[in-house]
């Protein structure tokens, strides 16, 4: 099925892991917060920071995120 | 198989977009007689037969968002799923629609395209198309390129199984390529995917890719595979392309039909990451996040 929304989709495991897919920047967020100590997420969280970042000090073309 | 005639590597194509859309317009005519992945089934999809991939003269899109869980350089990256694919890995994570070229919606190009420029506008660092499998859809994928900035920086994500045919058109139509190298031997790609002379094509593929610039190999660390696939890729890669990117993903699941083999039906144990990662370590492979 085609997904209308931004989409990512997680796998809770019950030793307390969390995979995820198709990763959006939203949910690299959220997981980050939930576990702040995870080295990856981290890295993906900030990445999509530092990129918003850069596009604020370029107001020409700032865009609003879409949404598909 | 048609003979394209000698293509450029990406250094001597100075227009992209130009190149591209004159190689879409071979692409559509060579769907006459499908053999852009190394089945060679040889169909004419635009008079409705259907090869292995079951993909017609249409693609269509299962998935199309910016995304940030592939590897550092490349995110954010505007991802691009296109539905159908050549290979049948039980364990596909997105096999519904993998499987299923008629899954999804019908790719319009421009409006896709217009959505790329905006993410890129937006902080997107690349776009990336993705499957199930973009070679099976090389008309639409060079159309695709030929509506994108010459700025962009563009990915193109594989299973490594196309055909020399679908190689001389992405020549230099792409600055990544990031390509799976799934299976260590041709038994577990004959059992878990369903492919025969896996391991010869997909060497042979990333041995073309690394001419053309930047190549990432992509490993999936399998549950249960790790002495069977994972040690023979990493000693290949050593022995012949020490020098690419490693990425190895940890991130298994037991998705689609996985459950049809006993050891893909769990996730990955630490000790098992752990031991693929020493390995690559040792072998001095140069991995990336």
């Amino acid at each position: 099925m085609p997904k209308s929304e931004n989409h990512t989709e997680l796998l809770l495991l019950p030793d307390g892991r969390i995979l995820a897919h198709n990763l959006t920047p939203a949910a690299a967020a959220l997981l980050h917060h939930l576990d702040p100590g995870d080295r990856s997420m981290l890295l993906r969280a900030v990445v999509k920071r530092s990129r918003a970042r850069k596009s604020r000090a370029k107001p020409q073309t700032l865009r609003t995120p879409h949404k598909p | 198989m048609t003979c394209l005639g000698q293509v450029a590597c990406k250094p001597c194509v100075e227009d992209r977009a130009v190149t591209a859309r004159e190689r879409a317009r071979t692409a559509r005519g060579l769907l006459a007689n499908c053999h852009f992945c190394a089945h060679h089934c040889g169909v004419d999809r635009l008079a409705g037969e259907r090869g292995l991939c079951h993909a017609g003269a249409e693609s269509r899109w299962f998935s199309v968002q910016v995304e940030v869980a592939d590897e550092l350089e490349i995110i954010p990256t505007f991802a691009i799923a296109l539905g159908g694919c050549d290979l049948r890995c039980d364990f596909c994570i997105t096999g519904a629609s993998s499987w299923n070229a008629a899954a999804g919606d019908r790719f319009d190009v421009r409006a896709v395209a217009a959505r790329a420029k905006q993410a890129l506008a937006a902080g997107a660092r690349t776009v990336m198309l993705m499957g199930g499998e973009p070679t099976i859809h090389l008309p639409t994928a060079l159309e695709l390129v030929a509506e994108l900035p010459a700025s962009a920086r563009l990915v193109w994500k594989t299973n490594a199984h196309g055909s020399a045919q679908a190689r001389e058109l992405l020549g230099g139509m792409f600055d990544v390529w990031v390509a799976d190298y799934k299976f260590g031997n041709d038994a577990c790609a004959e059992r878990l995917a369903h492919i025969s002379d896996y391991v010869r094509t997909v060497q042979e593929n990333l041995l073309w890719a690394d001419r053309q610039g930047e190549l990432i190999v992509r490993h999936l660390l399998m549950p249960g595979h790790i002495d069977c696939c994972w040690k023979p890729i990493a000693a290949w890669l050593a022995a012949v392309l020490p020098h690419v990117k490693l990425s190895l993903r940890p991130g298994f699941w037991p998705a689609w039909r996985a459950d049809r083999h006993p050891e893909l039906c769990r996730t990955p144990h630490a000790e098992d990451s752990a031991q693929a990662s020493r390995l690559a370590q040792d072998l001095s492979l140069r991995l990336i996040d």
